[in-house]
């Protein structure tokens, strides 16, 4: 027991590298438009993740504190202008993508942690415990998304990382899915059968042979589900379950915002809307060309 | 002496919603050291499914019901799944039909040949490894520097030699080839079938041919068997079996391959179609289509009847 305990992680690490190695052909891609997708969408997302990670430099102001008049529209003192509450837009802007991208990345993470392993024994295994994991993940599917991150959110109460929970309750069973079917019609392949004729055993089989076969669809769906748990977060917030309004969110100020369009107010929910758009571009970029890229098939093209 | 391979009163059947399928029913067959084995029928006669019973991997909803497979003097039925493990790509290994699809997109060939080796052999490194994936694929055409590309950047017949050379890299003693050429235009078919003969005679291991197609069996075993409806009906070495076919269905196989030099005679086909092996018919399977057939293969099984040395066949004709 105490080897087998060792080996798969082993495997799962080589299959990991095994991806990664993949990358040294990025030379080769140069000029190709999965290239300039990459190099796009990753530049947004450095681009934001250095704003996240440097914001007490960046930001001018207290994001909290009242520095000036209420409204005042984008001028050199105030770049992004101030909101109704006096506070200076461009601050609470920087330290709002602080919490966007990180519970955005920490919903994916948990929302993949739990998902994945879970499609892939389903998928892999079959019988009793497929029916039986199937039905607990299509339960949680066919709960509305936001009323269910409301109803988890409530239960754990506010903060960051509950927010990110509530939200990963909500996406784990679309990685369930897509992974468990996907499995399902890997483990069907040829190339199945025929490590096993060559005496690989279940540990190879799912580590080498389907889960690197069933991973680009999940980079497709991450990207997607991170561009949606922005908003849902920016919905938490906004009915007072999410984070805290003393924490500057980008989904707050859109929620919060909209009620001063009326007042020609739009500076502020422009910009933390702006943010939440390059966000999502920059993760759909990612994901269209890393897709494109990890598989060797499309590669070809 | 000893066979390598003694399969005795084999039966493996699938337990489908319509019912039981008999795909092999009570079949015995015995293979020596170094010997090639033509594995001969229509489709759906059983023949893939005697080939993955062998080595247990009948797909569910199929099952070993019966019978013993003994592989150099031990049970195959009695091994647990880790055992049988440890069998398969090291003592017996298998090439299947399409190469197109049985080798994982995401893993370079070096990989695949590094995995098996690193699977039955844990203490080789991986360079000892590498080193003698590039010798053998040397061996079998394949230039070593394309080991790192992956399977869908070769064509089939260079796929099939590398599924060849995964099969053949841990030298087993047997090596089951289920349609090795079916998938593949007809020059690298007979590339491919000289490769298998050149290794077979190198390696001295044995094989089973697994094929619809009689003019490939001649080429490359010693021995036929003929399978009908999941039963054997024959089993003889090639060259007698060429001369003259024993039992009605192999005459009626032999007689429907298009030969050139036989041109003015007409092709001839065997009447009827293969049956049901959920209701197959009784007594003698192939009654319902045979030339020959007497009231008496309606109601009992025929019996084996040993013509000369290494003769089988289960016909009452015969006996």
């Amino acid at each position: 027991m105490k080897v087998k305990s060792e080996r798969p992680m082993k495997q799962f690490k080589g299959a990991i590298l095994q991806s990664i190695s993949r990358l040294d052909f990025l030379s080769s891609i140069k000029g190709r438009a999965e290239w300039y997708m990459m190099v796009i969408g990753m530049s947004i997302l450095v681009l934001f993740l250095g704003i996240a990670v440097f914001a007490p430099y960046i930001s001018p102001h207290d994001p909290n504190a009242m520095v000036d008049k209420p409204f005042l529209p984008p001028n050199s003192k105030h770049i992004m202008g101030t909101n109704q509450l006096g506070q200076d837009v461009f601050s609470r802007f920087v330290w709002g993508s602080r919490t966007s991208l990180l519970i955005a990345g920490l919903s994916t993470i948990i929302a993949f942690v739990i998902g994945v392993p879970l499609g892939l024994l389903s998928g892999f295994v079959g019988g009793k415990l497929d029916r039986v994991l199937s039905m607990i993940m299509d339960a949680i599917y066919a709960f509305p998304g936001l009323i269910l991150a409301i109803a988890v959110a409530t239960m754990l109460g506010p903060g960051i990382l509950n927010v990110a929970v509530s939200l990963a309750v909500v996406y784990a069973p679309t990685y369930f899915r897509v992974i468990r079917n996907q499995t399902l019609s890997v483990r069907e392949q040829l190339y199945v059968e025929a490590a096993k004729a060559l005496g690989a055993d279940k540990m190879t089989i799912m580590s080498y042979y389907i889960f690197p076969n069933v991973i680009p669809s999940v980079v497709v769906i991450s990207s997607l589900c991170i561009a949606d748990a922005i908003l849902t977060a920016a919905g938490l917030s906004f009915i007072g379950v999410g984070i805290s309004p003393e924490i500057p969110d980008w989904g707050y100020d859109v929620s919060n915002g909209q009620r001063f369009l009326t007042y020609r107010a739009w500076w502020i929910i422009t910009f933390p809307g702006l943010g939440i758009l390059f966000t999502v571009i920059g993760f759909s970029l990612l994901g269209e060309s890393l897709d494109e890229i990890l598989n060797p098939k499309l590669r070809e093209r | 002496m000893m066979s390598l391979l003694n399969i005795s009163r084999l039966k493996t059947y699938f337990y489908t919603y319509r019912g039981v399928v008999r795909a092999v029913d009570d079949v015995s067959l015995s293979i020596e050291k170094g010997e090639a084995l033509g594995l001969v029928g229509e489709s759906g006669c059983g023949k893939s499914t005697l080939g993955l019973s062998i080595l247990r991997l009948v797909p569910p909803p199929g099952k070993i019901v019966g019978g013993k497979i003994i592989f150099d003097g031990e049970n195959l039925l009695d091994k647990s799944e880790k055992e049988m493990q440890k069998i398969r790509g090291k003592r017996i290994s298998m090439i299947f039909q399409d190469p197109m699809t049985s080798l994982n997109p995401v893993m370079k060939i070096k990989d695949h040949l590094v995995e098996l080796i690193k699977t039955h052999e844990p203490d080789t490194s991986v360079s000892e490894a590498l080193e003698r994936a590039s010798k053998f694929l040397k061996e079998l055409g394949i230039p070593p520097e394309r080991m790192n590309d992956y399977p869908h950047q070769f064509s089939g017949g260079m796929r099939q030699r590398i599924m060849i050379a995964l099969a053949l890299i841990l030298n087993p003693d047997l090596v089951i080839a289920d349609e090795p050429t079916t998938a593949l235009d007809t020059i690298v078919q007979a590339q491919i079938l000289e490769l298998l003969k050149r290794l077979r005679d190198e390696y001295n291991m044995s094989l089973i041919l697994i094929t619809h197609d009689l003019s490939i069996v001649a080429e490359l075993t010693d021995k036929i068997a003929i399978m009908y409806a999941g039963k054997i009906v024959e089993v003889a070495d090639t060259l007698s079996f060429y001369e003259e076919p024993l039992h009605p269905y192999s005459e009626g196989l032999l007689k429907s391959i298009p030969s050139i030099e036989l041109s003015q005679q007409k092709l001839e086909s065997i009447p009827g179609w293969p049956p049901d092996l959920i209701n197959p018919p009784s007594g003698c399977r192939f009654h319902p289509r045979c030339p020959y057939a007497k009231p008496i293969c309606a109601k009992e099984e025929p019996p084996l009847v040993k013509m000369g040395e290494n003769r089988i066949v289960y016909c009452f004709r015969w006996g």
